[in-house]
């Protein structure tokens, strides 16, 4: 009987013939630890007096949801997470550096066929670079520290299959890979992945960039998924290869034994809106086409890359952001910033009057402080999550969308089809 | 080791907010308070009622939603020894375990309120009125966690998962 990627990669980590439901202790090859959990994780680690035995080099510290600190309370647990960095010898990517997941799949933390954990839901990034990454509670983080390894219980996987990419590789117009993300999570339904895991793969899933990818594989975990791992190719092997960890690729068995097989067909899909109170409230655009925005953001570890700052650049091109809307933007790291300032994007930002926020979380979730929204708003964002309350006020409304369908919006003042206005900029020199 | 009590029966997707209700809770909520109003909503003598040994046992889902750790520490205080259903919650699973309370993933239909009920984690047999459940059994690393009282005190004691 064959094995699923999860299955194969907790077998390689444990030592065993790992099939769905067992219990197994796995070694760890990547620990993340930011700023939300990490505190609490080494409040717990020290109160314990447990050993540090986790080899410095397999963790990083990384600041990026209070950035810039707002209260006394984040600020001094930034304190407290730079001096356990400096004092273990573990690396620190501070304030600015960017969106934890986007930082650890640059930087080449995490490889195919790798085993990682991370105090943060949304690891589950790193499962488009084939590693399965799986989110953990402090006290797990400080058991890590201590000993290098995890218990397990292997998932069952539900596999989704996107097919039906048009002949020249290309989605239809205006749809992106958070509009696939979206009509998958409508599918598989809000806690229907619960402690599964989401394998990824199929022509279409093929003919998308790593970073397009990466938006799939984040929001595996808003469906309940203990993890999201995609099949690698040679974009994969290629992007790990320049990021600098090239790892074991982990491919399932002809054979594999899965819960359920998803088949998702993009050949008609349409621009998606995800409407509150959850991210499996999915429709067409069009649905909402009209309905005024008050905020629009662009950015977090879902869709904060340079492929998006670059299509909402080509869509603000010499047009203006509506007035009464507020566009903030966060390059999800400071390399995607730089590369976007060098492609020219971050100046057409500018000029369209959107609003630049440095590489962080930014107002993705309300406990970052920033970019809050009042009773009544109503916000299209790119990031991952819809439920009241979760961008301050409970009496706003947030709807989710890809970062074409937030810029067309962006500048109508109203939810928007992306679709029209990249007709428009079709052949227009970028 | 072998648990044993009486059985409290809940149906299928009681999440943790039905066992740890936010609706009674502010930040400084003891876990006295959290204690004696667990299972409020479906089950008001549950906390008067249970006692040192008892087993809850639940349909699909159980502790669905949350991952507050406090709503596996609430019925390991009450006296809870184990939680039989027939799936979890990811973090509600996750945090029982951590925090010292067996969670069993088994088929539950034959249990009824009031049973009583015996479970042996090491061999994966549950003996019932109604005769033998069994179950994937712990794997000895697993079981050392429980017996430690959690996966911190488990590291405290035995330095470390063995090799
Ligand atoms: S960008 Fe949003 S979802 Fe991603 S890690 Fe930051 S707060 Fe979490």
């Amino acid at each position: 009987m064959g094995q699923t990627i999860a299955e194969k990669i907790l077998s390689a980590h444990s030592g065993t013939e790992a099939r769905a439901g067992d219990l197994v202790v796995a070694e760890i090859d990547y620990l993340m630890a930011g700023d939300a959990k990490g505190p609490k994780a080494l409040d717990i680690f020290r109160e314990a007096n447990l050993p540090f035995r986790l080899d410095p080099k397999k963790t990083d510290i990384i600041i990026d949801h209070f950035v810039p600190a707002f209260d006394v309370r984040w600020a001094n647990d930034h304190v407290k997470l730079r001096e356990f960095a400096s004092e273990r010898g573990v690396n620190l990517f501070d304030a600015g550096s960017g969106v934890c997941h986007t930082i650890v799949t640059e930087e080449g933390r995490v490889g195919p066929g790798d085993l990682a954990v991370g105090g943060d839901s949304h690891v589950c990034t790193y499962g488009a670079l084939n590693t399965m990454a799986v989110a953990v509670e402090s006290g797990e983080t400080a058991s890590v520290f201590a000993t290098g390894k995890l218990w397990f219980k292997v998932p069952q996987t539900i596999r989704a299959e996107f097919e039906g990419i048009l002949p020249e590789g290309n989605l239809p117009e205006g749809v992106f890979a958070k509009d696939l993300a979206l009509y998958l999570a409508e599918e598989i339904g809000l806690n229907g992945a619960n402690y599964r895991a989401i394998e990824y793969g199929g022509p279409a899933l093929a003919a998308l960039s790593v970073e397009s990818r990466f938006t799939i594989a984040n929001m595996a975990v808003d469906s309940g998924a203990k993890t999201g791992i995609m099949e690698a190719d040679t974009k994969t092997t290629e992007w790990a290869r320049a990021a600098g960890r090239e790892g074991t690729p982990v491919s399932p068995d002809p054979d594999a034994v899965y819960e359920r097989v998803i088949h998702l067909d993009v050949s008609s899909l349409e621009p998606a809106i995800a409407a509150p109170p959850t991210t499996d409230n999915v429709f067409a655009v069009g649905e909402f086409t009209g309905l005024p925005v008050h905020q629009v953001y662009v950015g977090t570890c879902t869709n904060g890359r340079l492929e998006d700052i670059e299509i909402v650049a080509r869509i603000l091109r010499s047009r203006k952001i509506a007035p009464g809307v507020r566009f903030y933007i966060a390059p999800a790291s400071r390399r995607i910033q730089e590369a976007a300032e060098r492609s020219g994007a971050i100046r057409v930002l500018n000029e369209a009057g959107a609003i630049l926020l440095p590489p962080s979380c930014g107002p993705c979730a309300s406990m970052t402080g920033n970019g809050l929204v009042g009773d009544g708003e109503r916000v299209l964002t790119t990031a991952n999550r819809n439920f009241p309350g979760r961008l301050g006020s409970k009496k706003a409304e947030i709807y989710l969308g890809s970062p074409a369908t937030a810029a067309a919006s962006a500048i109508a003042g109203q939810i928007a089809d992306p679709r029209e206005i990249l007709a428009e900029t079709a052949g227009a020199a970028r | 080791m072998i648990l044993s009590g009486k059985a409290f029966r809940f149906g299928d997707n009681v999440s943790t907010d039905v066992h740890l209700s936010v609706k009674y809770r502010s930040p400084d909520t003891t876990l006295q308070v959290l204690m004696r109003d667990a299972f409020k909503d479906i089950d008001p003598a549950f906390s008067a009622s249970v006692r040192q040994g008892d087993v809850v046992v639940a349909g699909e889902n159980f502790g669905l939603v949350s991952s507050r750790a406090d709503a596996a520490v609430v019925l390991r205080e009450l006296g809870i020894s184990c939680v039989l259903a027939r799936s979890f919650g990811h973090m509600f699973y996750r945090n029982a375990i951590n925090m010292g309370l067996p969670v069993i993933e088994c088929d539950t239909d034959s249990i009824s309120a009031g049973d009583k009920v015996e479970v042996d984690p090491e061999t994966g047999a549950i003996q019932t009125g109604g005769g033998e459940i069994r179950f994937a059994p712990y794997p000895p690393s697993l079981l050392k966690i429980i017996a430690a009282g959690g996966l911190i005190p488990f590291i405290q004691k035995e330095g470390g998962y063995p090799s």
